[in-house]
Order: structure tokens, then C-alpha cells, then sequence
């Protein structure tokens, strides 16, 4: 897998587009996800993905072997950076997370499954709902390496690659984010073994 | 309602380490240990460890659409290491090429103003000039500078002589205090004087005598000048062709690589 991605790498830096695809199709979906964790929603994760791909594309030279997973993450987070101090600037609201509510429902345009519903899905989508609200509501620099240790399955080492922080930053940032998020999934009494924990006492 | 404990910062990130098993044996060991005896490292611990475990198990999203860049749209974006090829080198040997016409150009230039010097160091000894002019009639004109020089003292016609106006009329005006004087000196000899048809136009002459072939009148090895003299130009013209040559090439290469 390996020596077949350095053959892509190196057959795109010559100029193969479809080599390049190739990368594209094996990357797009992480880059997407990063981005949407990131951004919050889908359009922005989209063009922010598309963005990274074509910027990543533009500097292939640059690459210099090495994990090109790494590279082309950091690509996308630098890309979702610049959405993010765009943002900024100008501020958009964001439908999916407006925080309004209706009663006790936050109010989103994500549409139910309906075709499942046991409790027990019921339950693990509200924890989902929990754990997006919660990400959205972390410091960029904690919820980026949450998402790339606990979403993405990264190593601290490759963390440290991507976001260019030395492995003590990494660890401290990682904490205070699940902290936080523990905290969030607390308040709303969405941790299972809290409920055990209760009942025990 | 239950107790919330909090822990210091310290903890949080042992915990968070241990849950990703990247503690020493040691500290693994010790924070083992204290799970064991402290209730509330084991309820943050456990609570941790859910959040982790939540996190996990997030469906991934899948993306909304494709992502891969259209051949034809990036094609003119082609990274630069795809760019490095033939078509580069011959872009690089064309400026290169250029630089080094104008640098010939510029010491030609250059050249040219340095071969005034020596004429007015040789000003002073126009005696030792005369019998060169006297040798001048009787040689034939080894370069085109040459002739122009001869042509007042033979009374040939002269052809191109708008041609040898434009270049040095800008080096060699009458600013130049050696140019008159070197030209005084040379209607002055005797040899001179007695050709009364050679020279009825004055006004033609002054630009010539800073001509480089005023050089070779001083000069006592004349002919080495008129050799470096001719192969300028064809130098020039040759990079000329290598210029026109490589642009062609660079154009040619581009295109066929779309």
C-alpha cells in the first residue's frame, strides 16, 4: 500500500492528474471529515476539501516523502484554518449550529433516519448530537487534535506533524478537549457509566 | 445528585495518556494504583474514557460528492516539477542567450570607447603617425572600419557611410578633446596636403577618426584589430539564430505537451 501511494505521489508530481486522482479518491473522505469537524458544516467542509486537494495538488513538489496522509491533512487543516479567520471576519450563522431550540429539541436541518428506531439508536444519536455540539463549542487547536487522535485514529507523532506542535502541546490539548467534552456530555447526562455510577450510589 | 469531581490538569492528562496506553510502564503503574485507591480519578477516568469511546464510534460522514480535479481544468496548473522539462531548459538557454547578446553588445560598446584612449595618447606623437598614414593608401582595407578611415585618403567613394554615422556619432562628438585634435594632426601632414580632392568634405571625417578604425592608424600591429572587429558580428548573429532557435523549440514543446 505503501510503495503503491509513493507511486501515485511520484507519478502525480510528474503531472499525472490521474494518478493524483487516484490520492484523491483514497484521501477524500478523511480530508472531507476533518473538514466538516473542523467547520461544522457540510458546504464549507466541501469547499474547504476541494480547496485542499487543489492546493495540495499545486505543491506536490513541495512534498518531500514522509507520510503524504500527514502532508495532506495539514494542507486541509491550513485550509480550514484560513475558513475559520474568514469566519471571523465575517461572521455567518450556521443552521446546523444555531443553537436554537424548540422546547428541549435543538432545532437542525438533519433529517432522522426514520426507517430505525430503537431506543438504543435513539440514544446513540443524541450522543452524536452531544459530541458535535460539544466539538463545535472547543477551541479550534483542542478540537483539531481531538478530531485527528479520536476521529481520525492518529498518533501523537503524526499529530505533531500535522499541526506542527511539539508531543507535550499535543497531549495537554488532548486532554482539556475530552475534559471538556466529558464535562458537555455530563451536564447532559449522556455518559452511560455516569448513569451506572448513579445507580450505584 | 452525585459529586462532580474535578481534577487538576496533571491527572486529566495522565488519564488521557493512560487511555491511549502511552505511559511509561512506570507511571502506568502508578496511576493503576491509584485508581484502585482514589474514587474519583476512577470516575473521571471512566467517564474519560466513554467521551473517548464516543468520539470513536462517530459514523463518518461520507462526503457529498467527488473530489477529484478535472484533467482538462488542471491542466494548465500543472504542478512545476511536471514544468521542468525540455520546454523549461530551452526557455532558460533563450534569456540566457539574450543576456549574452546584450552583453556582447555592451562591450562592444565599451570597446569601442576604449579604443579612443589610445588615440589621444597618441596625439602628442604625431610624427611617429605620419609615416603611417603615408603606409595607409598603399595597403588595402582589411575591414569595414578600415575602409571608412582610408576612403577620405584615397578619394573611393564611400557607400555606407550613413551606416557608420549612426553608430558613432553618439561616442565619438566634438565633446571629445582628442578626436579634433588627432584629426588636425592627420590633415596637417604633408602627405595629406598634397591630395587637394581628397578631402572636400571635412564635416564626414571627424566622426570617423573615433571610429576603432582611428586605432588602427596609431596602432603599430594593425591587423589584429580588424579580425576581432569582424567576428563580433557574426557572433551576434549566430545567438541571434540560437535565440530565435530556442524560443521555437521552448514554443514547439509546450504546445505538444498541452
Amino acid at each position: 500500500m505503501a510503495n503503491e501511494e509513493l507511486r501515485l505521489v511520484t507519478a502525480a508530481q510528474r503531472g499525472d492528474v490521474e494518478s493524483f486522482n487516484a490520492l484523491v479518491r483514497l484521501y477524500e473522505g478523511r480530508v472531507y471529515n476533518l473538514c466538516y469537524r473542523l467547520l461544522g458544516d457540510a458546504d464549507s467542509a466541501a469547499d474547504a476539501t476541494q480547496d485542499a486537494f487543489l492546493s495540495a495538488y499545486r505543491h506536490l513538489h513541495a512534498f518531500r516523502g514522509g507520510s503524504f496522509r500527514s502532508w495532506l491533512l495539514r494542507i486541509a487543516t491550513n485550509v480550514c484554518y484560513d475558513a475559520l479567520r474568514a469566519r471571523q471576519r465575517r461572521p455567518v450563522v450556521s443552521l446546523d449550529a444555531s443553537g436554537e431550540t424548540v422546547g428541549d429539541e435543538p432545532t437542525s436541518l438533519q433529517i432522522a433516519d426514520t426507517s430505525e428506531t430503537p431506543d438504543e439508536f435513539a440514544l446513540r444519536r443524541e450522543l452524536a448530537r452531544a459530541i458535535e455540539t460539544g466539538l463545535a463549542q472547543l477551541p479550534v487547536d483542542q478540537r483539531l487534535v481531538v478530531v485527528l487522535c479520536d476521529l481520525q485514529g492518529l498518533t501523537y507523532e503524526e499529530i505533531a506533524e500535522v499541526t506542527g506542535a511539539n508531543l507535550g502541546t499535543i497531549k495537554s490539548r488532548l486532554s482539556r478537549g475530552r475534559a471538556r467534552l466529558r464535562d458537555l456530555l455530563r451536564e447532559e447526562e449522556l455518559l452511560p457509566l455516569r448513569f451506572r455510577h448513579d445507580g450505584e450510589e | 445528585m452525585t459529586t462532580q469531581p474535578q481534577l487538576n490538569d496533571h491527572d486529566l492528562e495522565l488519564l488521557s495518556a493512560y487511555i491511549d496506553g502511552r505511559l511509561s510502564a512506570d507511571e502506568r503503574r502508578t496511576v493503576e494504583r491509584r485508581l484502585d485507591e482514589e474514587a474519583d480519578l476512577r470516575l473521571t477516568y471512566e467517564e474519560v474514557r466513554a467521551t473517548v469511546q464516543a468520539l470513536r464510534d462517530l459514523e463518518p460522514l461520507r462526503p457529498p460528492r467527488s473530489f477529484t480535479l478535472d484533467p482538462a481544468k488542471v491542466a494548465v496548473q500543472r504542478p512545476p516539477a511536471a514544468r521542468l522539462g525540455w520546454g523549461r531548459l530551452l526557455q532558460v538557454a533563450g534569456v540566457f542567450a539574450g543576456v549574452l547578446i546584450a552583453a556582447i553588445g555592451v562591450l562592444s560598446v565599451l570597446g569601442s570607447m576604449g579604443a579612443n584612449a589610445p588615440s589621444m595618447a597618441v596625439q602628442p606623437t604625431a610624427p611617429a603617425a605620419e609615416p603611417m598614414l603615408a603606409a595607409v593608401p598603399t595597403e588595402p582595407p582589411t575591414s569595414m572600419a578600415e575602409a571608412r578611415e582610408s576612403d577620405p585618403l584615397t578619394g573611393t567613394p564611400i557607400p555606407q557611410r550613413d551606416d557608420s554615422m549612426a553608430a558613432p556619432s553618439a561616442l565619438g562628438n566634438g565633446a571629445e578633446p582628442g578626436a579634433p585634435q588627432a584629426f588636425g594632426t592627420i590633415i596637417a601632414s604633408p602627405e595629406v596636403a598634397a591630395l587637394p580632392q581628397v578631402a572636400p568634405k571635412p564635416t564626414i571625417a571627424p566622426p570617423a577618426i573615433s571610429s576603432p578604425g582611428t586605432v588602427d592608424l596609431a596602432q603599430p600591429t594593425p591587423v589584429a584589430e580588424p579580425s576581432t572587429s569582424a567576428g563580433a558580428p557574426d557572433l551576434t548573429l549566430l545567438l541571434i539564430v540560437v535565440v530565435v532557435a530556442l524560443a521555437g523549440g521552448a514554443w514547439l514543446w509546450r504546445r505538444s505537451r498541452g
